[in-house]
């Protein structure tokens, strides 16, 4: 038998089919979905970069720590200028003075590294919650895509 | 089963082709959602590309100015504390010697708590820095592990040993003289010169450049360069073009693009092909004495970072939220056609069953 009169197959028009239509533009959904899933990837680096600062923050006001319990103090019994007259009570007086007065500039200085590390802080949570809320809007969208496909498909 | 129509529609079939109304609303009126859609979407995702390009930068920018490290003050005592000098040294004939020694005529603070021992290795001293300092007259020192008779030791052996001591306040100035009240004024002022010269500099921070170095190649300059770039030519164009000004036609101040542009603007004032300058950059006038107690100069630049981290995080919000809102639409389109389908699928089942009976 000839098979060069046979008409090929053509499939019969399925005018329900989305395919030869639209389906580039339904999926722009998809590239978004995409962009949302890379934004949570991205908004994690910048979490983590934010928690480096802040751990460097931590050892600067360790370093002040450290400093402060090496700022000496004079006590009547022990150490130098310990006597009991007034001469030694006088001069430990002083000293005492001046060893509270660098203590104190050196809190003042701490407490800025302390503030300014308090800050960060509120603004790795902040990053942190719109990783959630990022990671929350990818589930959304799956699930509602997954809501969609089962009404239509009804 | 359907209802059969003869119309031309937007998907180019042709007129002549019947088709069923269920066709024309799962295609027609879902093509008009898909394009409504289709063009908000569009824009929105060259949008988002951007924000997540500029919070990817960001995050960049932060990891290169975490490349500091503190340094640490050291040891005040050892640092700034006069070196040990030998104040004193002892003949010892036998093992036990009573000597004479007022360290009142010296001017000690702070004893060494070593004492160097001449021939005498092995034993210690049984006395504690403290305890040296204040005393005066006779003082017998003792060994440990010397018998009191000092048999162990040769007959006419000669040994000698010296206390060795260390201060911050210089001999000239101890005790100083004393005031009428009985203060020791020049004893206080050396004491707290000493003290300024260690503690009145802030705790400083170094710059490390990270395991690449500086120079080179993927090393901390040719990074930031690239960054550099990356939001002069891509960043701030593509974040100009999304931006919403305001009513007066002017930038907003305090979006991302406001502070992306700041943020290149102290990028472009540090020459980072030159390592001292990328240095600057770094320790962000943190070493400057003073400048921590001016919150307008230590640590501005990541001040700068942090905003603008805040101003993209915020950006994304926005633009999250008006992903939700075309998701919505989108549902909505979606669910209404779903519904419409089944009205219209009973209204024929209705049909169906009247012409059945």
């Amino acid at each position: 038998m000839p098979t060069e009169n046979i008409p090929p197959f053509v499939p019969p028009y399925d005018p329900t089919d989305l395919k030869s239509g639209h389906y580039t533009e339904t999926g722009i959904l998809n590239n978004i979905f995409n962009e949302v899933i890379q934004m949570t990837t991205v908004l994690q680096d910048v979490a983590a970069s934010q928690a480096n600062r802040l751990n460097f923050l931590s050892q600067w006001q360790s370093a002040y720590t450290n400093a402060m319990s090496q700022v000496p103090s004079f006590t009547a019994g022990a150490g130098p200028f310990s006597g009991d007259n007034t001469t030694d009570s006088n001069i430990r007086q002083d000293l005492n003075r001046v060893s509270s007065a660098v203590t104190q500039t050196m809190q003042n200085r701490q407490s800025i590294v302390s503030d300014n590390a308090k800050a960060l802080q509120s603004n790795v949570n902040q990053t942190n919650d719109a990783v959630n809320q990022q990671s929350n809007l990818g589930t959304s969208i799956i699930q509602e895509m997954s809501t969609l496909l089962s009404s239509i498909f009804h | 089963m359907g209802i059969s129509i003869n119309s031309a529609n937007a998907l180019g079939v042709p007129v002549d082709q019947p088709q069923s109304l269920q066709a024309m609303i799962e295609l027609v009126y879902v093509q008009s959602a898909n394009d409504v859609l289709y063009n908000h979407l569009q824009s929105l995702q060259q949008y988002l590309a951007t924000t997540q390009n500029t919070a990817s930068v960001l995050a960049q920018l932060q990891n290169l100015h975490n490349e500091v490290s503190v340094v640490n003050k050291g040891n005040f005592a050892s640092g700034y504390w006069n070196g040990f000098s030998t104040i004193y040294t002892i003949n010892l004939v036998t093992g036990n010697s009573a000597t004479v020694f007022d360290p009142t005529n010296y001017p000690i603070h702070f004893f060494s708590p070593f004492v160097s021992l001449f021939g005498l290795s092995g034993y210690n001293l049984l006395h504690s820095p403290e305890q040296l300092t204040g005393l005066s007259g006779t003082k017998i020192w003792q060994f440990q592990g010397l018998p009191a008779s000092g048999s162990i030791l040769p007959a006419n052996t000669t040994l000698s040993f010296a206390i060795k001591a260390r201060s911050f306040v210089p001999a000239s100035k101890y005790p100083g003289p004393v005031d009428a009240n009985g203060n020791s004024q020049e004893t206080e002022g050396a004491y707290r010169t000493a003290m300024s010269a260690f503690f009145g500099t802030p705790v400083g921070v170094s710059a490390n450049f990270g395991s690449a170095g500086f120079y080179g190649s993927g090393g901390f300059s040719q990074q930031i360069l690239a960054i550099k770039t990356e939001i002069s030519t891509q960043l701030i164009p593509g974040l100009s073009a999304s931006q919403v000004r305001l009513a007066n036609g002017q930038e907003d101040p305090h979006s991302l693009l406001a502070q992306m542009r700041g943020v290149l603007k102290t990028l472009n004032s540090y020459n980072f092909q030159n390592e001292q300058s990328a240095i600057a950059w770094l320790t962000d006038n943190y070493n400057t004495a003073g400048t921590q107690n001016n919150a307008t100069s230590g640590g501005q630049i990541q001040q700068q970072l942090t905003n603008a981290i805040t101003a993209a995080e915020s950006l994304n919000t926005t633009q999250t939220e008006s992903v939700r809102n075309y998701l919505y639409l989108f549902e909505e389109y979606y669910k209404s056609a779903t519904s419409i389908l089944q009205q219209m699928t009973q209204i024929i089942q209705k049909m169906a069953d009247g012409i059945a009976r």
